[in-house]
């Protein structure tokens, strides 16, 4: 019996199997698994079996890595490793490095970068599937910004949208809409009370802006 | 003395295990409930060398579920060095050459026994590259070279 004999939902329950880390190579193996890497069914299965397990993406050293966290272990006293580290990202194309991540959010499963290059672009990009986007923020080289991203729920899909804010005080407050793909200023002049709460530079946010 | 499960291997050889082991497999265990296990359970599809493996894991599991609950008053809550020492058992079980561990998944799918499964899989494709994902699996490049050039840059960016 071979691979290619096995029916599609064995394939399937094999390839949800596997950690993150390998799905490039599942996706290039041949086209039936990239579809099928594709499907609704697998992302859920695929998800269902990973978050079985306790992950956790860190920036260490100026690299973004994948930390396995086993929290059975935590409290052992020999020298066994608790976190240990599953795989860092790697950045292929565009002439992008890894090694300029500035600073990085997440949101619902997406990461947002922050690249530290003179253009200070942004991008945007979702560890399961594998897709980014590189997003230009209107303006460059301000002295001091904060990011967050956010979704909203409207009927069943998400909207996710980015704020950017240049100074926490006057302002400008500039909105990034994925859908509509562009950039927004807000109409507000000060912050809503009581909703942003600075932490360092990043900074999260409660209800509707 | 506990009851006796034979189960027979797609060569014709018996093999003898407790129940309690047999019931870590779950389409032996629905066929135990029943009651259709007398005279023999034959396994068209599942060899000698595979279910020799198939039952030590078994055993294995069986063994350490028993032990974890004999001590289940003297461990910490989080249980942990049991887990360790079965984690590091199941490592070592699953280090087989490539076919063997594929016939290891088959038995695991047929039999249903989840945590033998898992295993398999995830062991059968760790850190092999594209190329030697489509050798071991005998499957055929049906990307052009464009189109594959495509599907890499699509996955561009992955945690390696």
């Amino acid at each position: 019996m071979e691979m290619s004999d096995l029916p599609m939902d064995m394939v399937e329950e094999i390839l949800s199997k596997l950690p993150v880390t390998c799905m490039g190579a599942v996706r290039l193996t041949c086209k039936k698994w990239n579809t099928l890497s594709k499907t609704p069914s697998f992302v859920a299965k695929h998800i269902g079996v990973a978050s079985r397990e306790c992950s956790v993406i860190m920036m260490m050293d100026n690299e973004v890595s994948l930390m396995g966290v086993d929290l059975n272990r935590i409290h052992n006293k020999d020298d066994d490793p608790f976190i240990e580290r599953k795989g860092k990202l790697i950045m292929r194309y565009n002439n992008t490095n890894s090694k300029l991540v500035n600073e990085l959010f997440h949101c619902d499963g997406l990461l947002l970068f922050v690249m530290n290059d003179r253009k200070k672009r942004l991008i945007v990009w979702n560890p399961y599937c594998g897709q980014h986007k590189w997003i230009q923020p209107i303006s460059y080289n301000p002295k001091w910004e904060a990011y967050a991203m956010e979704y909203e729920k409207k009927d069943k899909s998400r909207s996710h949208k980015i704020l950017r804010i240049l100074d926490a005080n006057i302002g400008p407050y500039e909105m990034y809409d994925f859908k509509s793909d562009s950039w927004k200023v807000l109409a507000i002049n000060t912050p809503p009370e009581g909703d942003i709460c600075f932490c360092g530079n990043a900074l999260s946010l409660k209800g509707d802006v | 003395m506990s009851k006796k499960i034979i189960f027979e291997s797609s060569e014709g050889e018996s093999f003898e295990v407790d129940e309690a082991v047999a019931l870590e497999c779950q389409t032996i265990k629905n066929m135990i409930e029943d009651d259709c296990t007398d005279g023999g359970i034959p396994l068209a599809n599942v060899n000698s060398a595979t279910l020799t493996k198939v039952i030590d894991y078994c055993k294995k599991h069986v063994e350490a579920a028993a032990a974890a609950e004999a001590n289940a008053g003297d461990k910490d809550i989080y249980g942990a060095n049991k887990d360790i020492e079965l984690k590091t058992w199941d490592e070592e079980f699953v280090k087989v050459d490539q076919p063997l561990l594929f016939d290891l998944m088959l038995a695991a799918n047929f039999l249903i026994i989840p945590g033998l499964l898992d295993l398999t899989c995830k062991t059968m494709m760790r850190g092999k590259t594209v190329l030697q994902i489509r050798e071991i699996f005998h499957i055929k490049k049906d990307y052009t070279d464009a189109e594959e050039a495509e599907v890499r840059k699509e996955n561009a960016w992955a945690f390696e």
